[in-house]
């Protein structure tokens, strides 16, 4: 599929890459254009001598350039596709040149390396497996300490109370946050910090109370892991993971793959410390199955893989495992294409209600649950609000800054909304708009 | 939240040291659930929150919100819906991409299109028009009933609100603070200006004069000939701004008595002097005194530097005089009169004067004083051009923005060949530039794009980069977007990478090529 010019623009890494891009995107720039079924490519001329050779995967999409930037996509790499965007006539179709096709080449050779990995000597095996073990259990002890750590804090605190705590300020919270770095527990030191970041947040409604909830959640949760063997083996992984070990790609891609229709329904990025972290919520349209798809970038570089929101595509997604699997890799893609048909069959709030009761009964520390509610009518008068068909009143998560534009859009009608519910408010992050998908992060700008 | 719950968090909050063993339970089903065998209550009351935290979220409901009766949903739309790829264009520009002038042509676009805005950008062209209220002409018509309905949501947007019934009209003019009275004036002048002139006078007795002062000046807002007798009352206020700001509309209305005073004072000053074999002179002579109601006109009002006093009377006389008037006293063309001008003894006074009365009055009548004076000041002394202020350029280049009887292409014409090396005249085509923003013809585009081009080697020279920069990107934004495009595409060999303008004219580039797809994006079918 090729983007449209909003969309290349999303792919840049910063805004300053995005005006570099759209400056670039001029016929003068360029030389030896050309594109193929798969690929694209062009010649740039830079401040240096020789033109900078780019070029994209129009699959996913890819992109690669011989400047030295440290920039993914890069400006020329952005400059090029907007140009395919501006002026299609200018590229000819026909071979690749050698440069390209050596690139198309490897790209193909490591996927299907990835794909057939050579199984190691059975000694090499077992040497390694033992290692494994040692390390493993090493971790345990670690995280096992550190739990208890955190448990002991957890009762100092409830004896102390919170209010007696508040004046010692953000810093008694990340003490406690670094101690369960060491523990190599980093969810919980992140998740502590987030929490008392909460407290000394001035707008946000009933502090108190969401700290309360999310520590208790932490002490549930230490709980689980000191009872560990006695949970079902998919809560056990979903415990595990929530304490932060990691199950490898390789291991998930082990995983039995679900074959769908793939709707690509939501899109957010944002930033977790150095880190950038970019979540799709995708569902099956035959399985009519959720799948979020996390994403990781560091820095100024783009993400590997190219999912865009209001697309549709056929593919394999590979769950990881858990009690209620919601986290998913995307194994191949094709045939993208844009969602055309309506974003699926949407829910009424009393579905949505009794399908989150049942996920939190299978597990009951999930933090983000899809939800596709149709009918909802944005209240004008009190603009946090959604009502449903009966009348019932949904709020809004305090989180949400986009209140206005669902007013916009829906102009005192009713809407199809997609977001997350947590059981108590609902943050929207897509809406079903005159026979398109708007992705709020990407689509209103504020 | 229940009692149970509130219970609980209340003891997290005070702690559980000082809240003594009173509180042995929580309550049921609680204590069957977390039985006190001998843990200890910090564990059990965390153990609780959580319990209950996740009874309540699987338990969730949610309540009825009364159906409030002022929430009525918005009427269908009359006006087609936006191109997608013109939307897609406001995208780009909303992100800030492009010089953000482009957004006034491409509300234009729409606008002549025929088209609404798109819900999804309603809010931000909502808030962009109340930041910048000279974009709310553009905004207000292709708002269409989605937008009059999100407008009404937000107190600072109600500007944009359907417009006001009487009612809600008189209502603002009677209670409202002076800001809001005097925006309910401007619009009701627009409307209806003999309604609004009734209601002020009605009024005017009993305003503060600071009210008075502020509330005068709308009547700039379709002056006319029926307004003179209040405005000639104002003359006596006790106030001197309001006094001022009658003196201003006075001389802006044409064929006013205040006028007509000013002609019957200056007059018998101007002379033109005809002896045989000599050239043409014009003679100023200076007035001799200053009387009560010279004062109550305006003269002597205000500070002329340079001038006398005494001839800072004559400019203010001559400023509140049409020039037509001289066209015919003297039988000479504006272009004449300009040139017995510069040989006079006061120069200066009459070239400054006359600049102001064509401010005046030739922006609306188009009179040819305005490129007349604009053709004079290329060949004037430095010292000359002084007494014409920049504002002139302002009111020429919008009010001939689009060129449709030839002015800026003649003034352009008439360009002498060394022009990029006269700041001045490099700044006064950037200042017309700037008015003409989407608005200039094919025609007046080629002469211009004509005289960059033969600058280009002249530029590539270290000089008057910085003001050509300048120039650059506010042409970038008047030019017409397909003749740019296509002339300056034969400017690229001679913009080296090492040439010192690159990077504007690379702006300039991408802008043209821009302003270009915009258009073309509202010719494809919605």
């Amino acid at each position: 599929m090729i983007l449209d010019a909003n969309q290349i623009l999303a792919l840049a890494p910063d805004a300053a890459s995005a005006k570099a891009g759209s400056q670039l995107a001029m016929p003068r720039n360029w030389s030896n254009l050309g594109r193929s079924e798969s690929a694209l490519w062009g010649e740039c001329q830079g401040s240096g001598k020789q033109p900078y050779r780019t070029q994209i995967d129009l699959g996913e999409p890819a992109f690669k350039c011989s400047c030295p930037s440290r920039k993914f996509p890069c400006k020329h790499g952005l400059g090029l596709y907007l140009l395919l965007d501006a002026e299609p006539a200018l590229f000819n179709s026909g071979d690749a040149p050698a440069w390209v096709n050596d690139w198309l080449q490897s790209r193909q050779q490591r996927q299907e390396k990835k794909a057939a990995k050579p199984e190691p000597s059975p000694e090499a095996a077992a040497t390694a497996a033992a290692q494994a073990r040692e390390r493993e259990e090493k971790r345990e002890d670690k995280v096992d300490a550190g739990v208890r750590e955190l448990q002991t804090w957890l009762h100092d605190l409830a004896r102390e109370g919170l209010a007696s705590v508040r004046s010692r300020g953000q810093g008694f919270w990340d003490a406690i946050a670094a101690r369960m770095v060491d523990a190599q527990a980093a969810p919980l030191a992140r998740r502590l910090r987030r929490a008392g970041g909460m407290l000394y947040q001035s707008n946000l409604p009933h502090a108190e109370q969401l700290v309360a909830h999310e520590l208790a959640s932490l002490y549930l949760l230490g709980e689980a892991w000191r009872r560990l063997g006695d949970l079902p083996p998919p809560l056990q992984a979903d415990v595990r993971a929530l304490l932060g070990w990691t199950v490898s790609q390789e291991d998930v891609l082990r995983e039995t793959p679900l074959k769908d229709h793939w709707r690509v329904l939501s899109q957010t990025v944002s930033e977790d410390e150095r880190l950038r972290v970019r979540a799709s919520w995708l569902r099956g349209a035959t399985s009519g199955r959720w799948a979020l798809v996390l994403q990781y970038a560091a820095g100024t570089q783009g993400f590997e893989q190219g999912l865009v929101p209001g697309t549709v595509f056929d593919g394999a997604l590979y769950f990881y495992p858990g009690a209620f699997p919601l986290r998913a890799l995307v194994g191949q893609q094709a045939e993208v294409g844009p969602l055309a048909d309506g974003p699926g069959p949407a829910s009424t709030v009393d579905m949505l209600l009794d399908d989150y009761a049942h996920a939190l009964a299978a597990q009951p520390f999930l933090e983000r649950f899809p939800a596709l509610l149709a009918d909802l009518v944005p209240d004008a008068g009190d603009q946090r609000i959604l009502r449903d068909a009966q009348g019932r009143g949904i709020e809004l998560h305090s989180s949400f800054r986009h209140a206005i534009y669902l007013l916009a859009v829906s102009g005192g009608h009713p809407l199809t909304v997609f977001g997350e519910w947590d059981g108590r408010a609902l943050l929207p992050l897509s809406v079903w708009h005159e026979g398109r998908l708007l992705n709020i992060d990407s689509d209103f700008i504020s | 939240m229940s009692d149970d719950t509130r219970r609980l968090h209340q003891l997290f909050k005070i702690g559980s040291a000082r809240a003594g063993t009173a509180l042995a339970g929580f309550g049921e089903p609680l204590d069957t659930l977390l039985p006190e065998n001998g843990s200890a209550i910090e564990a059990r009351l965390w153990l609780a929150i959580g319990a209950l935290d996740l009874w309540q979220r699987s338990g969730y409901r949610a309540a009825q919100v009364p159906d409030r009766a002022d929430t009525q949903a918005a009427p269908p739309d009359s006006l087609p819906p936006c191109p997608s790829r013109a939307e897609g264009m406001l995208a780009l520009l909303l992100r800030g991409v492009h010089a953000a002038g482009l957004l006034f042509e491409w509300l234009q676009l729409l606008h002549r299109h025929g088209a609404r805005l798109p819900a999804r950008f309603l809010p931000n062209m909502l808030d962009a028009a109340t930041r910048q209220p000279r974009l709310r002409p553009l905004v207000a018509p292709v708002l269409d009933e989605r937008g009059h309905w999100l407008a009404r949501l937000r107190p600072e947007w109600a500007w944009a609100a359907i417009a006001p019934d009487p009612t809600q009209r008189a209502l603002s003019w009677d209670t409202g603070s002076i800001e809001e009275r005097v925006a309910t004036l401007h619009a009701w002048r627009e409307d209806d200006p003999a309604a609004a002139l009734r209601m002020l006078t009605a009024a005017w007795a009993t305003e503060p004069p600071e009210h008075r002062a502020a509330l005068l000046p709308a009547l700039a807002v379709r002056l006319g000939p029926d307004d003179e007798d209040f405005i000639e009352s104002a003359l006596d206020d006790r106030r001197k701004e309001v006094r001022a700001a009658a003196q201003r509309l006075l001389a802006e209305l044409p064929g006013s008595r205040l006028s007509q005073r000013m002609r019957a004072r200056v007059q018998p000053l101007l002379q033109v002097e005809q002896r045989l074999l000599r050239p043409a002179r014009l003679q100023l002579a200076l007035p001799g005194e200053i009387d009560a109601p010279m004062r109550r006109d305006g003269i002597g009002a205000n500070p002329w530097p340079g001038a006398g006093e005494k001839a800072g009377w004559v400019i203010d006389m001559l400023a509140a005089v049409d020039p037509q008037v001289w066209e015919q006293a003297f039988e000479r063309p504006p272009r004449k009169l300009l040139a017995l001008a510069e040989s006079s003894e006061f120069a200066a006074v009459l070239i400054r004067g006359w600049t102001l009365a064509s401010m005046r009055h030739g922006a609306a009548q188009r009179s040819p004083w305005l490129a007349a004076l604009a053709h004079w000041w290329f060949g004037a002394k430095p010292a000359l051009r002084e007494a014409v202020p920049g504002s002139l350029f302002d009111v020429l280049g919008s009010v001939a923005r689009h060129d449709e009887d030839g002015t800026l292409s003649a003034l352009v014409d008439d360009f002498p060949d060394t022009w990029h090396s006269d700041a001045g005249l490099v700044r006064l085509l950037q200042t017309l530039a700037d008015h003409g923003a989407g608005s200039w013809p094919q025609d007046l585009s080629r002469r211009v794009l004509q005289r960059v081009e033969t600058a280009l080697p002249v530029l590539a020279t270290p000089g008057h980069a910085w003001a050509f920069r300048q120039l650059l990107s506010s042409l970038a934004l008047a030019l017409d977007s397909s003749t740019a495009a296509a002339v300056s595409a034969g400017w690229h060999p001679a913009i080296q990478p090492d040439h010192p303008l690159r990077d504007a004219f690379d702006t300039f580039f991408s802008t043209v090529r821009f302003r270009h797809e915009m258009h073309s994006s509202f010719q494809e079918p919605a």
